[in-house]
C-alpha cells in the first residue's frame, strides 16, 4: 500500500530515504531551504521537490503536509529538526513521525515526549562496537 | 610612586601566595599602609552565589592562616579574608575599586595551555580592568624535563 | 530570582541588563563568540559562550536551580529547544520563549512552553496603539494576562510631571517599576527620579486597573 510521506532535508540522509521510499513505491515530498541539495536525487513521478523552511506552517501547508500520512525530519540541525517533527504531529495531527536527533540527551527527552528519534551517531556507535566485539 | 597606603594582595593557595604577600608587604611597608589577602571561592553557576562551600572555605582559612603568619614573620601585619564569587578577577578588581586599594597584588603560576605559556584568565582581566596599580609575580619556568 | 536568558542579541541584552538592575541574579548564554564578547565587555563573568539549546551547556548553566528560562534568539527552533530542554530535563518551572512566526504560538504552547512573545504580534499591536493614539504600549503579559508590563508617556501638563515617583498616588495593585528619561536613560523607580514631560513611565498593572493608571499619569481618560 503506498504512503504519502513528507521529508523535511535534502541531506545525504533525507535523499537516500527518498530514493529508497520511491524505490518501495511510495509517494515522496522532501522540503529543502538550498534547492542546490536536489542535486541529489533524480527526478521520479512520484517525488516532489520543495523549495522552502520545513518549520514553516506555511511552507508546510503548501507542500501538502495535510495529506501526508509520515512525516521524516532529516536535516542536520536537532532544533529544526524537533521543531519541524513536533509541527507535524501537534500541529498537523501525522501519526506516524520520525524526527533525527544528534544529541543523545535531547534524543531521550524527545522519546520521553513520545516522539520517535533517531540518533546517527548512537546508530554509527553501536554497529562499531559490535564490529570490534571479538 | 605616591603613597601606598593599601595593598590587596589575591592569593588562591599555590606555590607563589608567599610571594605575592612578600611583596605586598614590601609595598606597604614605606608607609606603612594595610595589606589585605583576599581568597576567592569560585561558586559555578549550578549554585546560588551565597551557597554553603564548608570545604573550600576551611581550605581559604587555612591558606589565609598561613599567610598571616608569613605577614608576621615579616613584621607586617596581614588581614585574611574570603569571598565568594563567580569570577576571580571581577571579584578582585570589585573589591580593590570598593576598598580604595592603591596595588593589587597576583600572583600565577607558570602555566601551559595547548603547549604555549598561558596567562590564564584572571591576570588579564585585572591588568586590564583594575583602576589601580597591578603587580603580577609569575613563579619561574620549571626546568626541562631530564635537563 | 535566578533567570536563564539564552540569546544575546538586542531583545537578550537588554533583558539582562534589566534583569540585573532590578536585582535579579541571570546567566546569559550566546553561542556567536563575537556577540558573547560585546555582552561579557558590559555584563562580565555572567556572559556563556556556548549553545544554550545543549543539555551539558544548560546543565552548567545551573538550570537545574534556576526560576525562569527566558529564550530570546531570533531562531523559533533554538527557542523550541532550549525552553523544552530546560522544562523537561531540568523541571525549569517557567519557560518563556521569543516566537518570530505567528503560526508558532499554540504549538509552543501545546509544547510545554510557560509564556511565548511573538515579536510579530508585538510590534502589530504597538502600531495598532500608536495608529489608534495614545502613547500606551503593552509590553509583556504575565502570569498568564492578570497582569501587564504597561509604559505610558507622561505628556506636558500632566498632574505627575514635576513629582517625585514615591509621592504618586496610583491605582490599588499597581507597581512603578521605572521611568525612562527622555535622554534614555533608565531610572528605577527606588531611586525616586522626579518626573519630568515626556518621561516614559514603566509599571505593572492588572488590566482592569490600566484605565486608572493612565488617568493618573496623564490627567486625561484613556482614548
Amino acid at each position: 500500500m503506498p504512503r504519502r510521506v513528507m521529508i523535511v532535508g535534502c541531506g545525504r540522509l533525507g535523499a537516500s530515504m527518498a530514493a529508497a521510499l520511491i524505490e518501495r513505491g511510495d509517494h515522496v515530498a522532501i522540503l529543502d531551504t538550498d534547492a542546490e541539495n536536489f542535486r541529489r536525487l533524480r527526478a521520479h513521478p512520484r517525488l516532489k521537490m520543495y523549495v522552502g523552511d520545513g518549520v514553516s506552517h506555511e511552507t508546510l501547508r503548501s507542500a501538502g503536509i495535510e495529506s501526508a500520512e509520515a512525516f521524516i525530519a532529516a536535516t542536520g540541525q536537532d532544533t529544526t529538526n524537533a521543531l519541524a517533527a513536533q509541527s507535524a504531529r501537534a500541529t498537523f495531527g501525522i501519526a506516524h513521525v520520525v524526527c533525527r536527533i544528534n544529541d543523545p540527551v535531547r534524543s531521550e527527552m524527545y522519546e520521553s515526549l513520545g516522539l520517535t528519534t533517531v540518533n546517527a551517531n548512537r546508530l554509527v556507535l553501536d554497529l562499531a562496537l559490535k564490529a570490534m566485539e571479538p | 610612586m605616591d603613597k601606598i597606603e593599601s595593598v590587596l594582595a589575591l592569593v588562591s593557595g599555590t606555590p607563589t601566595d608567599r610571594q605575592v604577600v612578600s611583596v605586598a608587604c614590601d609595598l606597604a611597608r614605606p608607609c606603612k599602609g594595610r595589606v589585605s589577602a583576599l581568597y576567592v571561592i569560585e561558586v559555578p553557576p549550578t549554585l546560588p552565589i551565597d551557597a554553603e562551600t564548608p570545604n573550600a572555605t576551611s581550605r581559604g582559612e587555612r591558606v589565609l592562616e598561613r599567610m598571616e603568619e608569613h605577614g608576621r614573620a615579616l613584621k607586617s601585619k596581614v588581614e585574611g579574608y574570603i569571598l565568594q564569587a563567580r569570577d576571580v578577577g571581577a571579584a578582585v578588581v570589585r573589591e580593590a575599586v570598593e576598598r580604595g586599594t592603591d596595588v593589587i597584588v597576583i600572583g600565577m603560576p607558570y602555566t601551559e595551555r595547548y603547549g604555549s605559556p598561558s596567562l590564564g584568565e584572571t591576570v588579564p582581566y585585572a591588568l586590564r580592568y583594575s583602576p589601580c596599580r597591578v603587580v603580577v609575580c609569575r613563579d619561574r619556568q620549571p626546568a626541562p624535563e631530564g635537563a | 530570582m535566578y533567570v536563564i536568558v539564552v540569546g544575546a542579541g538586542k531583545i537578550g541584552f537588554y533583558l539582562t541588563r534589566a534583569l540585573l538592575s532590578a536585582s535579579h541574579e541571570v546567566t546569559l548564554i550566546e553561542r556567536d563568540a563575537h556577540i558573547s564578547a560585546a555582552a561579557a565587555e558590559e555584563f562580565g563573568s555572567i556572559v556563556i559562550t556556548s549553545d544554550g539549546t545543549e543539555p551539558s551547556v544548560l546543565e552548567e548553566a545551573g538550570a537545574n536551580r534556576c526560576d525562569i528560562l527566558i529564550s530570546t534568539s531570533g531562531r523559533d527552533a533554538t527557542n523550541l529547544t532550549a525552553c523544552q530542554v530546560a522544562k523537561y530535563s531540568f523541571n525549569t518551572p517557567r519557560t518563556v520563549a521569543v516566537v518570530t512566526d505567528p503560526d508558532h504560538v499554540p504549538l509552543f504552547r501545546e509544547l510545554g512552553v510557560d509564556v511565548t512573545i511573538s515579536t510579530t504580534e508585538l510590534i502589530l499591536s504597538h502600531l495598532e496603539e500608536e495608529l489608534t493614539g495614545g502613547p500606551f504600549v503593552h509590553v509583556l503579559p504575565m502570569q498568564g494576562g492578570s497582569k501587564g508590563i504597561v509604559v505610558i508617556r507622561a505628556p506636558y501638563g500632566s498632574p505627575v510631571v514635576g513629582q517625585t515617583v514615591s509621592r504618586l498616588k496610583l491605582p490599588e495593585g499597581t507597581l512603578l517599576v521605572a521611568v525612562i528619561q527622555k535622554n534614555g536613560d533608565l531610572q528605577p523607580a527606588l531611586a525616586d527620579p522626579e518626573i519630568a514631560p515626556d518621561d516614559e513611565i514603566v509599571a505593572i498593572t492588572p488590566p482592569e486597573k490600566e484605565d486608572e493608571l493612565w488617568r493618573a499619569l496623564t490627567g486625561e481618560a484613556k482614548r
